[in-house]
C-alpha cells in the first residue's frame, strides 16, 4: 500500500478493515518502504480511521517494518486517527510499554511534525491533556518547541470544558502519546515567512537536525524571509555559526533574508555575531521587531533583491513547456469534465487574467529548473477541486489547500512524463496565493511563458517562470 | 475523467445470461436440480468451471465429481445458484486486469474465499439461503472498477496521492454514480432476485439501514468484504481501497463476525 505524503512531513498508510498477523505482512511492501524512504519525511504513521480490528500480531509485524524505517530515516513512527477504545487497546496489548507514538488525529500529528501553516497572527494556543503527568509535560514542551503556546489542563473534565472554546485553540491534544520523537528542527510558515524554532545549545548537530530539503524547497517556491526563533537557545558554537553563515550565502541567489530572533547576545561570542552579520544575517530582539522592520516589510511577497540565476528561462525548460501545459490541461479536464480551449501564449511577466483569482505555484528542480503557476477564478477552483474536496466549498482555506493539491497533481503528472523521456525532476511543496499582488511580488516581474486557456466561461492561466 | 455515458457503454457490453445458465437458474428456482444440471450441460465452459471449483480443496468433497448431475446434487439448489452467478462474474472478468494487480486465478481465489466464508455466515445466522449468491454478485464490483479505471490508473494514482480516496468516492465525484448502482444494474441484467440485489447494495455500507430486515446480513457482508480485501494478496493488488470501509456500519456485528469467521 502506497503512503500518502502530507506536506512532505508525514507519510500515512491508511489500511481498511482488518490488521491481523496475516494482513499486516502485506501492508507495507519493500516497494512501499523504498517509496517512503525517498520522501524523506519526519513521521511515518498508520491511520486507524478505517481499521475495525487489530491484534498484537498485526501491530508487531507492522512495527518491525516501521522500526526499520525509523532507524534509517530517524523518523517518528506510530499510529493516528484512532478512537478511545483503540487508544486503550494499544496500551493493553503492549502492557503500557509502547515503543511508538500515538496521535489522536493527523492534524495533531502534523503539529508535532512541525509542518503547519499559521492559522492566525499572534499567539497560537494548543490545549493539552494527558492522564499521565510525564506525558503531559513532554507534550507541552514539544508543542512549545514548535512555536505554539501549550495550555495544559490537569483533568479530563477541564479539558472537555475548555475544548468548547473553539476559537481559543488552534488544536486540542488528548489521547496522544509521544514515544521516540525525531529531532528535526520544527518549521511553520507565517504568511510569506518561514519560521524555524531552535532550542538548547546549538552545535554541529544543527546540520543534521535542519531539514535542508524543506528549506531549499521553500526558496525555490519563492519564500524569501526566513526567521530563526532562538529565544530558547542558550548559546551556539563555531560549527552552528558556520552553518547559518553557509545557509545565508546559499540563499543569496534567491534574494533570501535570514534573521535570528531572540538570541541571548550576552552568551553569544561577539565574533560569531559579526561573522553572521557579514554573511547577511540580521538579528532582532523580538518577533515583533522582525515583522515590523522596514527591510523585512519591503520583502513581504517578493523582495527586491536581484535573483542572479533565476532571471531567465533556459532553453531545455522551454523545450519541455508542452509537457507541463498538457499536464495542466489534462488534469483540469479530468477534474472538471470540461473541455479546455487554448488561447494565446506569450513570453512576458505574469499578467492576471480574470477576476477573483486564486493561484498556486510549485517549483521543480533537477535536470531542469523552474516554477509552474496556475491561476484561475475561485469559481473554477471550486469546480476543479470538487473531486478532491467532495463539495463546492466556499472556504478559502479549503480551496487554497485543494488548489495546492491540484498543482501537485499537475507537477506529478509532468514529472512522470519527463521521467519517461529521461528528464528527472523533483518537486517542491506547492505555495498558494489568494492575492494576485502577492503572486506578482513573488514573480517579481520575471519574464516567463504565459499560456491562457478557457474552461467554459472561466479563464485559466498557466505560467512557467524561471 | 470518466463520464456517465462511458459507464453506460461499458454496462451495455456486459452480456446477459446465456440461455443455458438462464434455464438452469429457472429450474433451480423450482427446485429441479436434475433438470437444472441438464440445462447447464449445454454450456461446456460452465461445466468445466464447476468441475474445477467443486473438486478444489476448498469444497472438500471426498470423491471427484465428474458429471453435471453429480455436481448439482452435491451442491444443492442455493450453492449451485451461487456458483452459476460466480461463473457469470468470472466470465466477465478481464483476461488482463488493468487497474488492480490481479489475474483470473487471483480473482478466482478471492471470490471463492469470499463466497465460502459468506456461506458460513449465512448458515450460522440461519439467513435465508437464497442470499448465498450475494457474495458472488458483490465480487463483480471489482471487475467493474477495473474496467472503469484501467486506462486511468496513473491519474487515479495521482489523485489518491493527495488523499485517502477510494475508487468509489472518485467514481461518485466524477460521474455521480456508485459501484453499488453499477453492480445492481448488472445483477438485474442477470435476473438476480430483487432482495438479493438489495442486500448487495446495502452491503456497500453507504447508508445506515437500521430497521431494514436485510440490515444485519448487510453489515456482515460489508465486514466480510473488507476481511477479504485485507488479505495480503488483495492488499498487494491495490484492492483494499476499492470502496470506502464503514466501521460504524459494521460495528454492531463485529464480535459475532469474529466468532463465525474465526478472527483472532
Amino acid at each position: 500500500m502506497r503512503p500518502i505524503v502530507k506536506k512532505q512531513r508525514i507519510a500515512v498508510f491508511t489500511p481498511q478493515g482488518f490488521l491481523d498477523g496475516s494482513s499486516a505482512t502485506g501492508l507495507i511492501t519493500m516497494q512501499d518502504m523504498e517509496m517512503t524512504r525517498s520522501t524523506g519525511v519526519q513521521m511515518i504513521l498508520v491511520s486507524m480511521k478505517k481499521v475495525v480490528f487489530f491484534n498484537k500480531n498485526g501491530i508487531t509485524i507492522l512495527l518491525d517494518t516501521l522500526m526499520k524505517l525509523q532507524k534509517e530515516m530517524k523518523a517518528t513512527i506510530g499510529f493516528c486517527d484512532y478512537n478511545r477504545k483503540q487508544y486503550e487497546a494499544f496500551f493493553n496489548l503492549f502492557e503500557g510499554e509502547i515503543p511508538f507514538s500515538l496521535f489522536k488525529t493527523l492534524d495533531v500529528a502534523m503539529l508535532f511534525a512541525g509542518g503547519t501553516d499559521s492559522k492566525k497572527d499572534g499567539e497560537e494556543n494548543v490545549l493539552v491533556f494527558n492522564e499521565d503527568s510525564t506525558q503531559r509535560s513532554m507534550q507541552a514542551i514539544e508543542i512549545y518547541d514548535r512555536g505554539y503556546n501549550p495550555v495544559v489542563v490537569q483533568t479530563r473534565e477541564e479539558f472537555n470544558q475548555r475544548a468548547q472554546e473553539c476559537d481559543k485553540f488552534v488544536e486540542k491534544v488528548d489521547n496522544t502519546y509521544l514515544g521516540f520523537m525525531g529531532s528535526k528542527i520544527a518549521a511553520k510558515t507565517r504568511g510569506n515567512c518561514v519560521v524555524y524554532y531552535l532550542k538548547g545549545f546549538l552545535d554541529g548537530s544543527v546540520t543534521e537536525q535542519f531539514d535542508v530539503m524543506y528549506h531549499q524547497n521553500s526558496l525555490k517556491v519563492g519564500f524569501q524571509l526566513f526567521m530563526f526563533d532562538a529565544t530558547r537557545v542558550s548559546s551556539l558554537n563555531i560549527h552552528a555559526a558556520n552553518f547559518f553563515s553557509r545557509l545565508s550565502t546559499a540563499g543569496a541567489e534567491y534574494g533570501a533574508l535570514i534573521a535570528i530572533v531572540g538570541l541571548d547576545m550576552e552568551k553569544t561570542p561577539k565574533a560569531f555575531v559579526e561573522e553572521l552579520e557579514d554573511a547577511g544575517i540580521m538579528f532582532f530582539d523580538t518577533e515583533t521587531d522582525f515583522f515590523t522592520d522596514e527591510i523585512v516589510q519591503s520583502m513581504t511577497g517578493g523582495g527586491s533583491s536581484v535573483k542572479k540565476e533565476r532571471n531567465k528561462l533556459t532553453k531545455p525548460v522551454v523545450a519541455k513547456l508542452p509537457v507541463f501545459v498538457e499536464a495542466a490541461m489534462g488534469t483540469l479536464q479530468m477534474m472538471t469534465n470540461m473541455v479546455a480551449i487554448k488561447g494565446d501564449m506569450k513570453i512576458q511577466p505574469f499578467v492576471a487574467a480574470g477576476e477573483d483569482l486564486m493561484a498556486s505555484s510549485v517549483a521543480f528542480y533537477g535536470d531542469i529548473e523552474g516554477m509552474v503557476t496556475l491561476a484561475m477564478p475561485k469559481k473554477l477552483v471550486q469546480k476543479s477541486c470538487m473531486l478532491l474536496v467532495g463539495e463546492e466549498s466556499d472556504d478559502d482555506e479549503v480551496l487554497s489547500d485543494a488548489l495546492s493539491e491540484l498543482v501537485n497533481i499537475v507537477a506529478g503528472k509532468s514529472k512522470t512524463v519527463l521521467q519517461e523521456a529521461g528528464v528527472n525532476i523533483n518537486i517542491t511543496l506547492p505555495r498558494s496565493y489568494t492575492s494576485m499582488d502577492d503572486l506578482s511580488a513573488t514573480l517579481n516581474g520575471l519574464q516567463g511563458v504565459q499560456v491562457n486557456f478557457s474552461f467554459d466561461q472561466y479563464p485559466f492561466t498557466f505560467y512557467l517562470s524561471p | 475523467m470518466v463520464t456517465p455515458q462511458q459507464i453506460g457503454e461499458y454496462l451495455k457490453r456486459v452480456p446477459p445470461l446465456p440461455e443455458a445458465i438462464g434455464s438452469s437458474l429457472n429450474y433451480l428456482a423450482q427446485g429441479e436440480l436434475a433438470t437444472a444440471a441438464k440445462a447447464a450441460s449445454a454450456d461446456p465452459a460452465l461445466i468445466h468451471y464447476l468441475k474445477q471449483i467443486v473438486n478444489s480443496a476448498a469444497y472438500g468433497f471426498k470423491q471427484e465429481l465428474k458429471d453435471p448431475m453429480q455436481i448439482f446434487s452435491a451442491l444443492g439448489t442455493q450453492r449451485a445458484k451461487q456458483l452459476l452467478y460466480a461463473y457469470m462474474v468470472h466470465s466477465v472478468a478481464p483476461q488482463k486486469w488493468g487497474y488492480f494487480a490481479l489475474d483470473k486465478d487471483g480473482f478466482g481465489k478471492f471470490q471463492l474465499s469470499f463466497m465460502q466464508r459468506w456461506e458460513r455466515v449465512v448458515s450460522t445466522l440461519e439467513i435465508d439461503e437464497k442470499f448465498m449468491s450475494a457474495a458472488a454478485i458483490m465480487s463483480a464490483g471489482l471487475i467493474v472498477a477495473d474496467a472503469i479505471f484501467a486506462d486511468r490508473a496513473s491519474d487515479v494514482a495521482l489523485i489518491k496521492g493527495s488523499g485517502d480516496f477510494d475508487l468509489d468516492t472518485i467514481l461518485e465525484r466524477v460521474s455521480r454514480l456508485r459501484f453499488e448502482q453499477l453492480v445492481a444494474t448488472i445483477a438485474k441484467k442477470w435476473d438476480v432476485e430483487s432482495d438479493v440485489i438489495k442486500l448487495v447494495s446495502l452491503a456497500f455500507g453507504k447508508e445506515e439501514c437500521e430497521g431494514d430486515d436485510l440490515c444485519t446480513p448487510a453489515r456482515f457482508l460489508h465486514l466480510l468484504l473488507f476481511y477479504e480485501l485485507s488479505r495480503p494478496a488483495m492488499l498487494d493488488a491495490g484492492a483494499n481501497s476499492f470502496i470506502s470501509f464503514n466501521p460504524e456500519f459494521s460495528m454492531p456485528v463485529l464480535e459475532r463476525f469474529e466468532e463465525i469467521v474465526g478472527v483472532e
